[in-house]
């Protein structure tokens, strides 16, 4: 087995994963039969992966193989042929069909949703309807950079301002996935970034409207070496939440602009390996699932961008129907750019 | 045989039997997952597991006891993964006849080795979350694939292959580490 330890997942880790799943398309297939080809690394993440894929298969029919023995001898005496591999195979299935329904009554009555998936349920079924939300983003904590400095104090680096002119940005979202971000640049300019779920783009300044048919292209680029931002993946962000961290629920201080008592869910990772922020910490009004405040604490940062940061709800006032659209934030002579690639 | 052996036994059934179905199904998973490690299709590997016990079955007699019955076995593994690797019009994953011995020859090694690996699996499957057991048991028992996973638990296909993607990467991290110390944590 490979010796490494606590690497991050790798392109070819998924890409043997998405094989063993059937879930690779024929470039996919010759991509990573290359890298079997070429490399004794790849040859032993994949043995390392399909024996575990093997283990797994075997552990869920566990039981069935030994549960009639007759019948079983019966079959492999005859001469190996395709309808005996079938006959087999009924048995084999027919034979596991107890124990499955064993297992999968105690696992459905281990398994019963509690209060906080429940609730999570009912945030992401909030954020999912096409209701128009504004929030202010409070940067925490800055976090330092490799050197041990502030990058508060640090000039502006290219297209990635320092982490803490993200705070006091505006991040205003219609369902899970439009989205428009408005942000000061240490230059004076202002830098807004949507996704109308169809397709993004990115003005800086007075500069030329960048646009992509991938939506995601440039909510990608807003935190240095990030391939995504927290903050505008909420979705996927409250996923994590319900599949991966231990939750707990706690008290929020009463908020003046809610008229209900919000309810509050802190989620803490099980484990680095999982990725994502260490803690996340929701606000949210328990009549309507509608988040007021969301802690990010514990962001992946690689070096850079903010350890920690906060959303704030701050109007729930109806935006223009168009404003999730590049036009409704430029004049009509604006350049227009379309870009193929990600933004360094 | 042992007494206990002797008054379990159901009649009707050969010690011969006895001794094979025991060694078969203490090296199954080390079978299944070799297979599929040269043949990349689990329902493929499935069929072969099949095959692969009617073939040993066979040539039982000529078994010798000194040897592992996994290293055994695994050699008829290797000839049948490959004798269906040639019939096949489209493979899952094409390679040359020189990648895919290379890669029989570190399945075997991870093979051999299958009996420690499954005691590592049952102690980092406690690990998991209820979640994450709840959709490898989704994929694995109810053999459902991503997509039928997604559907039923109203989540996107993506969400479902993060849970599964970072079950198996938490599983393996956490059975290198298992067989790494000398006593389990």
């Amino acid at each position: 087995m490979n010796d490494s330890t606590h690497e991050p997942p790798t392109e070819l880790e998924d890409l043997i994963f998405r094989s063993l799943h059937g879930l690779t398309d024929e470039a996919e297939s010759t991509a990573l039969a290359t890298q079997l080809a070429s490399s004794s690394e790849a040859r032993e993440l994949f043995a390392d992966h399909a024996m575990l894929h093997g283990l797994l298969a075997t552990e869920a029919q566990a039981g069935a193989f030994a549960a009639d023995r007759e019948a079983f001898f019966a079959a492999l005496e005859n001469p190996p042929s395709s309808p005996n591999i079938i006959r087999i195979r009924r048995w084999w299935w027919l034979s596991a069909a107890a124990a499955m329904v064993i297992g999968l009554l105690s696992l459905t009555l281990l398994l019963l949703p509690n209060n906080a998936t429940a609730a999570l349920d009912q945030v992401m079924a909030a954020l999912d309807r096409s209701v128009d939300c504004s929030y202010v983003i409070r940067v925490l904590d800055p976090g330092t950079d490799r050197q041990g400095g502030n990058p508060v104090e640090k000039p502006d680096r290219g297209r990635f301002p320092p982490s803490s002119f993200l705070d006091g940005a505006r991040l205003h979202l219609r369902g899970s996935s439009q989205y428009v971000l408005e942000q000061a640049l240490p230059d004076g300019n202002t830098r807004t970034l949507g996704s109308d779920g169809q397709s993004s783009w990115c003005i800086r300044g007075e500069g030329p409207v960048r646009t992509s048919t991938d939506p995601h292209h440039f909510g990608a680029g807003v935190l240095a070496g990030k391939q995504s931002t927290p903050f505008l993946e909420l979705r996927t962000q409250l996923e994590d939440l319900r599949n991966f961290y231990q939750l707990e629920w706690f008290t929020p201080p009463a908020v003046p602009a809610s008229s209900t008592p919000l309810k509050g869910l802190r989620g803490s990772r099980h484990s680095a390996a999982q990725g994502g922020p260490k803690e996340i910490e929701l606000w949210f009004d328990p009549a309507t699932g509608q988040i007021h405040r969301m802690v990010l604490n514990g962001l992946p940062r690689g070096g850079s961008g903010p350890a920690s940061i906060a959303l704030e709800l701050t109007s729930t006032t109806p935006l223009p129907p168009d404003f999730f659209h590049h036009e409704a934030h430029h004049g009509p002579s604006r350049r227009i750019e379309v870009e193929t690639t990600r933004p360094r | 045989m042992t007494a206990i052996e002797s008054n379990t036994r159901p009649q009707g059934e050969n010690p011969a039997q006895l001794e094979f179905t025991r060694l078969f199904v203490a090296s199954q998973a080390a079978f299944q997952g070799f297979l599929l490690t040269l043949v990349h299709d689990r329902h493929a590997a499935d069929d072969l597991v099949q095959e692969l016990a009617g073939r040993l079955w066979v040539k039982f007699g000529d078994y010798e006891r000194s040897r592992p019955f996994v290293a055994w076995g695994l050699g008829f593994a290797r000839l049948l993964a490959f004798e269906w690797r040639r019939h096949q019009t489209r493979l899952p994953v094409p390679m040359d006849e020189q990648t895919l011995q290379a890669l029989a020859d570190v399945a075997a090694e991870r093979s051999m080795a299958s009996d420690d690996r499954h005691e590592a699996l049952g102690h980092c499957l406690q690990h998991l979350t209820d979640h994450q057991r709840q959709v490898l048991q989704a994929r694995y028992y109810k053999d459902q694939s991503v997509a039928d996973i997604a559907r039923q638990a109203q989540r996107t296909e993506m969400a479902v292959y993060k849970v599964l993607k970072r079950a198996h990467q938490q599983l393996l991290e956490c059975m290198r580490i298992n067989l790494a110390s000398p006593t389990p944590p």
